[in-house]
Formats: C-alpha cells, structure tokens, sequence
C-alpha cells in the first residue's frame, strides 16, 4: 500500500530529498503499524514525536498495534513545549 | 554565596534610597528572583490596594545564579500586583540587564510610592540616584536607551524602561530591556509608569561569587556540554521559537481568529521557513539568530523588513534590523487576527519593543476588537475610520503604534481584552484568565494547558507549568491535575534561580539542583527545590486571595469550554475544566474554594 506522511517542523529533516508541503508518499506493506512506519522513515527509536493517523492521536502505547490502510494520513509530529 | 547579600530600596516619593541587607531567611525558603521578589513583595504592601496607587511596589529581583557563568544566566523578574489583572504579577526577562543589576551589588530593588514629577534611576554599584526624566519623557524606549547611554557617555550601561504606552499606563505595557528583551507580562510596565518612573540605567562592576567555586565550573561545564549536544537546543537556534506555529497548526491547537477557529490556512505564510526565504527581490526575513547573556541556545530572532512593505516604504527609520518573530508574537498578531503578512507582524513586533507593550496581549485585545468589530458592536467611528476586519494586515500595524502612542483607538486597545469586552458589552469574547491574554495554545487541544491557564497566579500563561507531555497523550481531562501540580512547582523553582526556561527540554531537575547547591549556602536538595517552588506557588495564591481574588478566578472563557474545536485532533472537544480542577484543589492541598488549609500552610511554613 502507498502511504502520505506528513513530518512537521524540524522534523523535516527525515524526509527524502524533493519533498514539498513537508509531505512524503512511500510503499509499505500491508499491515504495517505505525511502529514500523517510524523505522521506514528512518527515525530514531527514541524520537519524542506526536503520531496522528487522520488526526486522532495514536498513544504511544498502541504503535505497535495500530495498522495503517492505504487511505490513512498520517503526521508525525514534534514533542509540543512552551515558548 | 550566590547572593549579594544586599536590597537596594527606592523611595520614590521622598526620593529616600538606602541599601539593606538581604533577609538570609527568606533567601533561604524563596530561593531569589521569583520566589524571593514575591516574599518581599508580599510583606512590603497591601495586596488589595489599586495596581496603579502609589502604595504598590514594584520590585526588581535577580536570582543566586543570575550573572554566574552558568549558561542563561541572564535572567531577571519584575514583580508586583499587575496593571493588567490585578493579582500578582511576576515577568521575567532575559538580555543583559539582569546580570548587570547583580554586578552592581544588589539581589532585589524594591520601588515604593510615586516620583514627584518623571525620574529615572541610575545605579552605578553604590552611587545610587533619582534623575529628571524630562528629557527623555516622551520618548520611545529606542530613543530613553539611545539617550542614556549617550548623555552618560557609557556604551556599556544596561538599561531597562518603558515607553509611552507605560507612561499612560496602557495595561500590557512592559519593561523593555537590552531594546528587544521585555518583562513582558501582566503590566509590570504600566505599573513603572504609575510612579513615574521612565527607566533603571545601571552598571556594576563589583562580580559575583559562588559558595563552591571548584565544584561550580565542574557542574557548568557538564551543564554547558549536555546543552551543546542537545537536539533540543540546535532546533531552537535554527528555528526558534516558532518552530512552534507548525507544530501546533498540524496538532489543531493554534488558536485563530480569537479562539473561533484551532487551525489558521495562512501558517505557511508565517513560519520558520517563510522568515529564510528568499524573494526574488533578494530579500530575506530572518537574519541571525541572538542569545541573551550568558546564554548558549541563543533562540531569539534578528529579522528585518523588505524596505518595500507598505509599512515601512516611506520611513527609513525602520530599514534596521531588530527584534524578529517569536512564536507568541507570531500567534498573537497571526493566526489570532487572521493576517499571514509576515513582514506586517515582523513590524508590528518591532513597535511593541519600541514602545514597550506585550504583543500576546495586544494581539489578543486586537483580535477581540475585531471581532466585535464584524459583529458591528465596534464601528469605523469607533476606530479613527479602521477597518478593524480579521486579516487586515494595515489595521494590526495602525493599531499597534496607535496604542504604542496612546492616540485615538488606541487608548481603547490599551484598556486590555477584559476591559474593552466589558465596555462594549461583550465580556465573555475577553480571551483571558484572570484579564490577562491567553498563549498561543489551545486548551481544547490541550486539556491540561487549560488547568494550568485556570489556575495561573498570573492569569493565562503558558510559562509557569507544563504539561506538554499528558496533554499530547491523552486529550481529556484526566490524569492531569498531579502534573499540572507538579510542573508549577518546579518551575517556580527554577524562576527563582536566574536560569531561563528554555534550558528544561535538556536539562533535568537535578542539572538545575546541582547548580543551584554549588551556588548557594545550604543543602539544596531536589526535593528542596521542589517544596520551595510550592511554597512560591502557595504565597502567590496567598497574595492574590489577599487581592480579593477568588475561585472563580480559577476559569476559562465560555467558548473554550462550551464551542467545540472545529477542525484538528481534538475536533468535537470542549475543554474539561469543571473535572480537573476539583481534583487539583485536592492535590494541592486547598479547600472546595481554592484556599490552601491550614495544615498545607503550616507544612510549608507559611
């Protein structure tokens, strides 16, 4: 399945090359979780991050659970703080 | 050590200045800056007396670790009762004045009453004295600093003031300081303006010392290092503050158009990657980044205007470069007000430092004026013939230096969001807590922002807790009173030391503590720490129960907790006010009403 990513922010900087609105289309399995969307990516294991699938929140304890479909947007986005 | 040891106390009145020793026993239970300023404050006046009465005091107050070689060590606090809300009011800022202060010998400067006629004080270590500010009354803060620095012949004095907006005590005017760094908050500039009192201009050249000097340089130097090899710091030099605005468009808490809307269709036009584009006449918005003393993150922006904007084609004045976008500035005169002109609110921000205002507050007065403006309760004969439309770009840049001089409309806008709503009939469109203007944070999206905006001592702000982590977890109430709680209490710790806050996404509670232990006499332990930031927290809420506010202070606008957000990850949700805050009185140790009991009292030595 192709799946749309979005990467906000400094977070950018993990997507390939030729991207615009900060928004990637890669292949994926079917039946890939958001965990294994995140190694896909290449990001880092210990990234702190929001992930989004059509804007609901998937808590970080259900990552390894929540299988994506090929309609799913998904944005990962970076820890919030104040500023 | 860490502390100077030494008060220097202003009569404004009777022109009286005597210097006195630091009470040891409240640094001890207050820490400084924060803590400590609020401590002297609380003993040195009435809480229920009017912000702008003489008999407020205002207070100047350094940390053990401001002016140290511990990085952000820059920070200073201006405490007080607020113009803008009427409860306690504490504003910190960073630059180089705050170091400067504590060079010249001193921990805190307390102001008490009203000069004669317009003064500002010069501190040169010792050599204390209440000057005429006549020629410089008037006159922007670029202009008051500019002239002091020339008329005294010393490049290197530090100078904080306020301009015309505090002058007429324009409810968010601020203490500006080092031209671009403010005490921003609550109206701590209106209330210098009240006693008449133009600028502080100081220089010290007395140093500061640490209890344990070798046991110092070590923890600064693994401190330094965890800070330059953080991702946290390097995405806040590349991009700083606003990095945020992106963050908080694609989560749906960026609150637009005055809280209607969560998610604003202009973002792109005004974010980190639209201050470094390059136009095809060359020009380019941001142009360095700046640290403020002592600092290694160095977040603050330094922009400048395509000399061809409407704004500013006709007035050279403004071709420099300044002061650029911080994420609050960006939501406030942004999404808040509906304009994607990046160069209006590069502008706009550059009159709010010129003329010393807080741009959250001005932009949240500005975006409640427009909407009842397109209500029509607010017409053109209101407005000096201003098209007060969200998206306006002109009316936000007019609106600004109109208030900024306290010409026309403007002296409405400087009333505050609370008291124009209530003037034009309209109060529950004030976006406020407590009067004073919300963050650039939803609390729809952000359940546990919500608490702490509530229950904040000094009205809405995003800076005194942080329950970042739950609130992107979890978008219900639950769960978040104990670290609402908590994170209060640990920042009116770290306040209280002269560090900045922007060092806590690396630094951890015992990084501060080890800090704070080399620095200071006494064992300060992280659990020490932690008591004497909820002892701040419980003496603020004692002052401001004392101001004759209440527990229903401790609340959020209608809107945001009976219009759901219409669009992001928190679509269809109001915020869930009524069952966290219960909860929160019992964490804290206060009754039904949100007064502390007396066993918490007690517990806490209060």
């Amino acid at each position: 399945m192709q799946l749309t990513v979005k990467l906000v922010g400094p977070l950018s900087r993990f997507l390939p090359p030729g991207c615009s609105n900060n928004e990637t289309r890669l292949d994926a399995a079917d039946g890939t979780n958001v965990s294994g969307l995140m190694k896909l990516l290449n990001l880092p294991e210990d990234l702190k991050c929001i992930v989004s699938i059509n804007d609901e929140i998937v808590p970080i304890g259900e990552r390894q659970s929540r299988s994506l479909s090929s309609s799913d947007y998904v944005k990962i986005i970076p820890p919030l703080k104040g500023g | 050590m860490g502390w100077q040891r030494k008060v220097l106390r202003v009569n404004l009145t009777e022109g009286n200045v005597q210097v006195e020793p630091l009470n040891m026993e409240w640094a001890q239970q207050y820490l400084g800056e924060r803590g400590l300023g609020s401590k002297y404050l609380y003993e040195n006046m009435d809480p229920s007396v009017d912000a702008l009465d003489p008999a407020n005091v205002l207070i100047f107050a350094t940390g053990p670790l401001t002016g140290t070689m511990a990085s952000t060590s820059g920070r200073y606090a201006v405490i007080t009762k607020g113009a803008l809300t009427d409860a306690i009011a504490c504003s910190n800022s960073g630059g180089k004045f705050g170091a400067e202060l504590k060079y010249a010998g001193y921990d805190i400067l307390i102001l008490e009453g009203r000069a004669p006629e317009p003064s500002y004080l010069k501190i040169y270590d010792d050599n204390v004295e209440i000057v005429s500010a006549e020629a410089i009354w008037g006159k922007s803060v670029w202009e008051t600093e500019d002239y002091l620095k020339s008329h005294h012949q010393d490049p290197l004095m530090k100078v904080a003031s306020i301009g015309v907006a505090g002058e007429n005590c324009v409810r968010f005017a601020c203490v500006v300081n080092d031209l671009h760094r403010a005490a921003g908050r609550s109206g701590v500039g209106a209330v210098m303006g009240s006693k008449n009192l133009k600028a502080i201009a100081v220089r010290g050249t007395v140093g500061v010392s640490v209890d344990d000097p070798k046991t110092f340089m070590q923890v600064v130097k693994d401190t330094h290092a965890k800070l330059a090899g953080s991702d946290d710091v390097k995405e806040l030099a590349a991009y700083g503050t606003n990095a945020m605005i992106d963050m908080m468009q694609e989560f749906g808490g960026l609150p637009t158009r005055n809280f209607r809307d969560v998610q604003f269709e202009g973002v792109d036009k005004i974010n980190p990657s639209a201050m470094t584009h390059v136009h095809e006449n060359g020009h380019k918005n941001l142009l360095a980044n700046k640290a403020c003393f002592g600092c290694t993150i160095a977040c603050g922006r330094i922009s400048h205007i395509d000399k061809d904007h409407f704004t500013i084609s006709n007035r050279p004045e403004y071709w420099h470069a300044s002061g650029g976008l911080e994420y609050e500035t960006a939501f406030a005169f942004g999404p808040d007000c509906g304009i994607d002109d990046i160069d209006a609110l590069t502008f706009a921000g550059f009159l709010m430092n010129e003329h010393g205002m807080d741009p959250i507050s001005f932009g949240g007065t500005l975006a409640a004026a427009m909407e009842l403006y397109e209500m029509g309760v607010i017409t053109d004969e209101d407005t000096d013939g201003v098209a007060l439309n969200f998206g306006n770009a002109e009316a936000l840049t007019v609106m600004a230096e109109k208030t900024g001089k306290f010409e026309g409309f403007g002296q409405i806008l400087g009333l505050g969001s609370r008291r124009l709503c209530e003037k034009y009939g309209h109060p529950g469109l004030s976006m406020t807590v407590k009067g004073q203007e919300f963050a650039g944070y939803d609390s729809r999206a952000l359940q546990g922002m919500g608490l702490g905006y509530a229950t904040g001592n000094r009205g809405a702000c995003h800076m005194k807790h942080d329950v970042f982590g739950p609130d992107m977890e979890d978008q219900s109430g639950a769960g978040k009173a104990v670290p609402c709680k908590k994170s209060q209490d640990k920042i009116s710790a770290i306040d209280s030391t002269g560090l900045c806050w922007f060092t806590s996404g690396t630094w951890k509670i015992t990084d501060y503590q080890a800090q704070v232990d080399a620095a200071c006499e006494g064992d300060w332990s992280v659990e020490r720490l932690f008591e004497t930031g909820e002892r701040i927290w419980n003496l603020e809420r004692q002052f401001n129960l004392a101001a004759g506010l209440s527990k229903a202070d401790d609340s959020l606008p209608e809107r945001l907790l009976k219009e759901p957000a219409k669009s992001g990850t928190a679509k269809g949700k109001v915020n869930e006010l009524d069952r966290m805050l219960p909860e929160y009185y019992d964490v804290r140790g206060w009754d039904a009403d949100g007064v502390p009991t007396q066993e918490t009292l007690e517990r806490l030595g209060l």
